[in-house]
């Protein structure tokens, strides 16, 4: 269990009657990306509460760097960055006064350019944060989680609402902070987003984990891969013809279409991590 | 929890008051607003200090000796026009004497004369009074008898407080100024608290080691700075710190800890800073009113004791005024630093609930 950042077992919670978390159980190694994916309300933000000791799970356990999160909180949250899920920094102080003032909060000497620097805000140190926009203020956030250096970062949905730009200057940054070391937990219900930047994903849905691997394992186990073509009929109009590539008999079925029909386009189509999430849940990611 | 890390969020709540133009403009513009009114204000007293007597079977002479300097004597016709005179605050004092009480006086034997009071006369009022009444008494003894008088006067409070009639205008509405300006604090730290919990700042804080402890620690001396603070300029300019400085700034300390006792209060039911004004708004009308028993002396009956203002109007009233000492207005201070914590612990317990 030494080298393992983050370990959850059996953490429950729950708000009166609703239970958020429902006994789950995972481990991060050190340095590791897990994305912890899933619709929601499927209880993501409650397990970033609990594993950085926000709130105490009703039941179980969560051990970050090897300290129990209940008893040592204090010294737990000294190593830990936490970006929250909605923006929550002083809007009337400047992006250098905010990390300043953590820094300080943290008892830790923290150079708040380099910090900028890390998240592109270099030039607007100066400014105060009402006048940045989502992005940059998602951005600042992350520098704020960053301004005690620590092992593990918990980033809860650092992408939601972003243009596309944004949020993959956010994915580079996480990738980034990860490649020196730092253990990242992210939360997202971004399919895209978790497969491109995580080590390992978690299928969270309704309070559980169902389903627990890297992007790629996850999609050797469960998708198919399928060769989509497009047809053109003799009235001119485009049909779509999808081929599943692992069942028996697939390349058989090809060549017959090959043979008889007018191919447009024809490619090999992966399955998606949604798709996926489909076939296990019987539910999608958004809404 | 540091001293350096409250420290650092002491400074940031500071900023963040100067920045928000409101509380800024408001602190200011009250201060200098409060201190023109008292200087605008007139300075002068008005009234005479009058001295009731009744005294059926004594000749005219013998009221004139009671006549001091400082001291006009109305003679009145009965002895129940006499009390119900100072019961109606016209006069701040009444004395009967009887034809026995005269006869003693020559006499020289000892002599027992009661002084009717309206309630709460000012220390230095009873001690003029008494001082004239003697002076007065021993001299027609020691005239007529060729002794010296053993007096013993008797004191019996009837009435409402008089003794805001001997001040001027601005001075009766000091307190008032100066706990106003300690009152209009509990927005300002109410708003700061509440803001906190609204922009969803609080999570972040929480999870530095500052903890919930230092959290409120660094709350509570931001509220008592910035109300104690502007108090004490506004004694400053008004000259209430000319006499007893320690005790008023301890009374404004004490002052300032209430308010932000009821600061936390008022914003751990409050969920922004519109719900921290129209709260606010509420209990300042509350908290105003016992600043009428000194504005307008005896319309307050004892229902404005159970107002925590009550005592810090009453003990600057009383200091700044009336120059009263510690042993004076120490039970005023200890209720103001017991409600001034239970408030403060009661905002607390309500704000942790809410955290959990
Ligand atoms: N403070 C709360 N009080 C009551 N219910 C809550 C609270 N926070 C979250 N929930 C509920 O718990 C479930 C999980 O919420 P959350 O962990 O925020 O999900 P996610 O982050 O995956 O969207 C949801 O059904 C949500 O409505
Ligand atoms: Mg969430």
């Amino acid at each position: 269990m030494a080298n393992h950042s983050i370990v959850a077992q059996d953490l429950v919670y729950s708000y009166g009657d609703l239970k958020a978390v429902d006994h789950i159980s995972f481990e991060v190694g050190e340095g590791e990306v897990l994305g912890y994916l899933g619709p929601n309300g499927a209880g993501k933000s409650t397990t970033v509460k609990m594993l950085t000791g926000q709130i105490r799970p009703k039941e179980g356990r969560a051990t970050l760097l090897g300290m129990d999160v209940a008893k040592e909180t204090n010294k737990v949250q000294e190593h830990i960055g936490v970006a929250f899920e909605t923006t929550n920094l002083y809007e009337q102080m400047t992006a250098i006064e905010n990390l300043n003032l953590f820094a300080r909060l943290f008892g830790v000497k923290a150079d708040p350019m380099e910090l900028l620097e890390k998240v592109n805000l270099e030039t607007r140190g100066k400014e105060r944060v009402s006048n940045f926009s989502k992005g940059m203020k998602q951005r600042l956030m992350i520098a704020r989680a960053m301004v005690n250096n620590p092992r593990i970062l918990f980033l809860d949905e650092p992408t939601e609402g972003l243009d596309p730009v944004s949020s993959e200057s956010i994915r580079d940054l996480i990738l980034e902070t990860s490649s020196r070391g730092t253990t990242v937990f992210l939360t997202t219900h971004d399919m895209y987003e978790a497969d491109k930047i995580s080590d390992r994903v978690a299928f969270v849905n309704q309070g559980k984990i169902v389903a627990l691997d890297t992007p790629a394992r996850l999609k050797r186990q469960y998708g198919q891969r399928v060769i989509k073509m497009e047809i053109e009929k003799e009235d001119g109009e485009i049909d779509i013809r999808e081929v599943p590539l692992d069942e028996n008999g697939a390349a058989d079925t090809i060549k017959q279409i090959m043979e008889t029909e007018n191919i447009v386009t024809m490619h090999t189509e992966e399955a998606t991590l949604e798709d996926i999430f489909i076939e296990i849940t019987g539910r999608g990611l958004v809404g | 929890m540091n001293a350096k890390a409250i420290l650092a969020l002491v400074q940031k709540d500071l900023t963040l008051y100067f920045r928000n133009r409101f509380f800024a403009f408001v602190s200011i513009l009250g201060l200098v607003a409060y201190i023109a009114i008292y200087l605008l204000l007139p300075a002068d007293v008005e009234e005479d200090l009058t001295f009731a007597v009744y005294a059926p079977t004594i000749p005219d002479v013998f009221i004139e000796f009671l006549t001091g300097n400082d001291l006009n004597v109305a003679k009145l016709d009965s002895q129940e026009e006499l009390r119900q005179a100072v019961i109606d605050q016209e006069y701040p004092a009444g004395l009967v004497l009887t034809g026995d009480t005269i006869m003693a006086i020559a006499r020289g034997d000892d002599t027992e004369i009661t002084l009717y009071l309206a309630s709460d006369v000012p220390v230095e009022y009873l001690d003029a009074i008494q001082t004239v009444l003697r002076l007065a008494f021993n001299e027609m003894s020691y005239t007529l008898s060729g002794n010296p008088l053993n007096l013993q006067i008797n004191e019996e409070i009837i009435g409402p407080d008089m003794a805001g009639q001997q001040l001027a205008a601005r001075d009766r509405l000091l307190p008032m100024l100066a706990v106003m300006i300690l009152v209009i604090e509990m927005m300002g730290l109410g708003s700061l608290i509440a803001e906190e919990v609204s922009a969803g700042t609080l999570p972040a804080l929480l999870i530095t080691p500052i903890g919930v402890p230092g959290l409120f620690i660094s709350k509570a001396v931001v509220g008592i700075l910035l109300a104690f603070t502007q108090a004490t300029i506004l004694m400053l300019f008004t000259g209430g710190l000319a006499w007893q400085p320690i005790l008023i700034l301890m009374t404004l300390l004490l002052g300032s800890l209430l308010v932000t006792g009821l600061a936390f209060f008022i914003a751990s039911f409050s969920t922004d800073m519109m719900s921290v004004m129209a709260w606010s708004i509420l209990v300042i009308i509350i908290l105003v009113v016992p600043s009428y028993g000194v504005i307008f002396p005896g319309t307050l009956n004892s229902f404005a004791r159970l107002i925590p203002s009550f005592y810090l109007f009453d003990t600057i009233h009383q200091v700044v005024n009336f120059d009263a000492t510690f042993s004076v207005v120490s039970s005023n201070l200890v209720i103001l630093l017991i409600m001034g914590i239970g408030f403060m612990l009661a905002g607390i317990v309500v704000m942790e609930r809410k955290l959990r």
